[in-house]
């Protein structure tokens, strides 16, 4: 009988554990061929030619799902991840997901980005008032500095837009919690002027 | 003791009269049923639709209206020192029916509330990040070590 319950115990663990380990082996090939897309497309190039001229609006066509749009670098917890469009479970399994008609990073506006606490943002608790946030898209590099940082329940109104340009992070809160978590984390980041740019 | 079969029954009979009695009840008549008849016309219905749709259109920008007075009181720069707060302290909460209830935004798109959004709108909250993944790791890393515990033994 003892046996016979451990048997189980251990096969549906077993289970469990390979349902996880292919859920975030699909993510980070998805991240991979999100990496290689945004690598191969001319964005990279554009990036490093022009010295983005924060707060310009261009009018843009709407993304496809999954599409990548942007890189998203913080230095402070090691993050250079490709931000795709969408916030879907598909999109958000393979980086963090752009909120489709929000701001694009640099535009004026807000530009939403998410990702999961337990993969890419991983270590956005970690950041601090003043830290560095870098965003690069086809119109640009923007260098930002986090602005604040508050939490807000699950479903309650957190997304504004704003006249200026605008960067907000979600992810949920806590962090470190087991179970879907109950709360959200939001940093704002505020784009740095050229002359503070680092 | 010797008790006979009709003293037995006469005893029988005597101590199931309370309760039986209990069982007699008054027959109460239901009322009758009121049948209502249908006399709205179409153009009642039409009428009736209409004024549905203004009730939710008032709604719906009593809302808008209330979503921009909290943008508006909100200040557009959030203060520099780090805040962790409770939403409801910072902003206040649009006018809506019921937590549960689905909110049609003003593109037409409908949002449940209790499950984050896809879209960017104002008042919108935060995506939808909250993943069971970390849950069944630990879960599964527990029971795998249990049950080879158990068949070790």
């Amino acid at each position: 009988m003892r046996r016979a319950l451990g048997g189980v115990l251990a096969l549906s663990g077993a289970v469990l554990l390979l349902v996880v380990g292919v859920a975030y082996a699909r993510g980070a090939l998805a991240r991979d061929r999100a990496r290689a897309e945004w690598s191969a497309s001319d964005a990279r190039d554009a990036v490093l030619a022009i010295d983005r001229h924060v707060g310009a609006s261009a009018v843009r066509e709407p993304l496809a799902a999954g599409a990548p749009m942007a890189r998203l670098i913080i230095p402070v917890i090691h993050l250079d991840e490709v931000v795709v469009e969408g916030v879907e479970d598909a999109q958000l399994a393979a980086g963090p997901g752009h909120l489709p008609a929000s701001a694009f990073p640099g535009d004026s506006g807000n530009a939403v980005i998410s990702a999961h606490r337990d993969r890419h943002f991983h270590g956005l608790d970690e950041l601090s008032l003043g830290d560095t946030v870098i965003t690069e898209t086809v119109a640009g590099r923007t260098t930002w500095v986090v602005v604040g940082r508050r939490v807000v329940e699950r479903g309650k109104p957190a997304l504004f837009p704003t006249e200026t340009p605008t960067l907000t992070l979600t992810t949920c809160w806590p962090v470190r919690y087991i179970g879907p978590a109950p709360d959200r984390l939001l940093i704002t980041a505020r784009p740095v002027p050229s002359a503070r740019r680092i | 003791m010797k008790i006979s079969y009709t003293a037995g029954i006469a005893l029988v009979i005597v101590c199931a009269a309370s309760p039986a009695a209990a069982q007699f009840t008054a027959a109460v008549v239901p009322p009758e049923r009121v049948v209502v008849k249908d006399t709205t016309t179409p153009k009642d219905s039409a009428r009736k639709a209409r004024v549905v749709l203004e009730q939710r259109m008032s709604d719906m920008k009593a809302w808008v209206d209330s979503a921009a007075v909290a943008l508006a009181s909100r200040p557009d720069s959030v203060p520099p020192e780090t805040t962790v707060v409770r939403a409801e302290s910072t902003v206040a909460a649009p006018v809506r029916a019921s937590p549960d209830s689905v909110t049609a935004v003003a593109s037409g798109e409908v949002v449940d509330e209790r499950s984050g959004t896809t879209k960017f709108r104002p008042g919108a909250p935060a995506p939808e990040t909250a993943t069971p993944l970390p849950l069944f790791a630990v879960a599964g890393a527990t029971m795998l070590a249990l049950g080879l515990l158990l068949l070790r033994r």
